[in-house]
């Protein structure tokens, strides 16, 4: 602590000619109330701004809001090239307007649940994919004996060999089986790589699989999260309500 | 007239004024204040200046995200926004908007910076200082990491965001100026009254 604590004496600057006071710490508690309350005058003229210029802006992933963005790669049709959600969204579109719509389905190549949902999202698919864009987002849960990598997110959407259907740790369903033994068809739609779990955060995503449902504007029509032991409403529910049976 | 650089061309400008009366030329201004806080009203305008600069890449931010453009940033050729601030994997780190990152970092450097201006001789003050410093610290490495990412690694770089630039310009001024204020303390020349 270098703050001056010698008593106030005057120290003789001979070049300068000028007489400087060396000060003594003091605890001034009045300086800090002043210093609390501009700087809070400053920060409300900001949130002011802020708030006036950002408010018709409602980003976020609850139902009414416009799902924030998602970029990273995309496994689709056998090769990966870059993925950006937004660009999917057709700005103009109005409610009662014919449009395609896009349904999510979050999701970890070593969750079990996820693992026997292949053949229901493959159903899905066949009822709906004229509707809608299908997208899965693989994502990494942080529970041991779940690794994802790409090679699993190929095998996993395409039905390859990966793994052994003992329970080594290698493969699908945390490594319980062979991916090319997934429940369902081949799923043709694009996978979004998000092993480094960018939309837990984002969209806050509890644990998988976990459904999503966009308008396609990109407003979240149906979230998971706002349903299910709310009022017993399902993904499937969401989609012959949104999409017709 | 000014169109989508009106705003920064106000935020640049009391960044610029911040800098310029931390610096030796706010001497010419003869402020009645001491020399260490002519320096520490430098730093709270570079603050000020670069919150609110922070505030306007968070709006740009939304507003790419809400509408998939912007009318406050250009949003083709290199010099612009868009392709910046609206990118689906760069534009965050950990969940929160740089712009966001910006707007928390800066109002915490603000109260330090006001705190200190208005209580340079408190006993907290070298504390303070020593905060904002280090807390500053790490801007340098978001800074490096986001021209990197202009230059380097979003959609179709090379881009300069302006506004974005403003802000790297405010965060290093302020690393500068508190390393100026902390030489001051270590010195035994922290607000020397003239007599």
């Amino acid at each position: 602590m270098k703050v001056n604590t010698r008593p106030c004496r005057v120290i003789t600057m001979g070049r300068r000619r000028k007489n400087m006071v060396v000060n003594t710490p003091i605890n001034d508690g009045d300086n800090r109330v002043t210093s609390f309350l501009v700087t809070s005058g400053v920060i409300s003229v900001v949130a002011i701004i802020f708030i006036s210029m950002a408010s018709n802006y409602s980003i976020g992933p609850e139902e009414g809001q416009i799902i924030p963005n998602l970029g990273g790669e995309v496994y689709e049709s056998g090769t990966w090239s870059d993925f950006d959600l937004h660009s999917m969204f057709d700005r103009d579109w109005q409610e009662d307007e014919e449009g395609e719509w896009i349904y999510i389905q979050i999701l970890d190549t070593d969750c079990p649940y996820c693992y026997s949902e292949g053949d229901d999202m493959s159903e899905r698919h066949n009822l709906y994919n004229s509707k809608a864009a299908f997208l899965s987002v693989v994502v990494e849960l942080a529970i041991p004996g779940h690794d994802g990598s790409e090679s699993e997110i190929i095998a996993f959407k395409d039905k390859a060999s990966f793994g052994t259907e003992s329970d080594d740790g290698n493969g699908c369903n945390s490594g319980r089986n062979n991916c090319e033994n997934r429940p369902g068809e081949v799923h043709e739609w694009g996978y979004v790589n998000d092993l480094d779990m960018t939309v837990k955060n984002s969209w806050d995503i509890s644990g998988t699989p976990f459904n999503i449902l966009l308008k396609p504007n990109g407003e979240v029509a149906w979230n998971q999260a706002a349903h299910g032991e709310n009022d017993g409403q399902n993904i499937d529910d969401a989609l012959a309500n949104y999409l017709g049976a | 007239m000014l169109g989508e650089y009106g705003p920064l061309l106000v935020f640049g400008l009391i960044i610029l004024s911040g800098i310029f009366i931390a610096t030796p030329f706010g001497k010419n201004l003869n402020l009645k204040l001491t020399e260490t806080r002519r320096v520490l009203l430098g730093l709270v305008v570079v603050e000020i200046g670069t919150l609110l600069t922070s505030m306007w890449t968070e709006i740009i931010h939304r507003q790419i995200q809400a509408t998939g453009g912007t009318n406050f940033c250009a949003a083709e050729g290199i010099v612009q926004c868009g392709s910046v601030i609206g990118d689906p994997k760069y534009s965050e780190f950990l969940g929160f908007s740089w712009g966001m990152i910006g707007m928390i970092s800066f109002s915490i450097l603000l109260y330090l910076g006001v705190s200190l201006f208005f209580g340079p001789r408190d006993k907290l003050s070298k504390l303070w200082l020593d905060i904002s410093f280090f807390i500053s610290l790490p801007g340098i490495i978001g800074v490096a990491w986001l021209v990197i990412v202009e230059l380097f690694l979003v959609d179709g770089a090379p881009h300069i965001c302006p506004y974005c630039t403003a802000v790297h310009i405010g965060m290093i001024s302020v690393i500068g100026i508190l390393y100026n204020l902390r030489q001051q303390h270590e010195n035994d020349v922290w607000d020397l009254a003239i007599s």
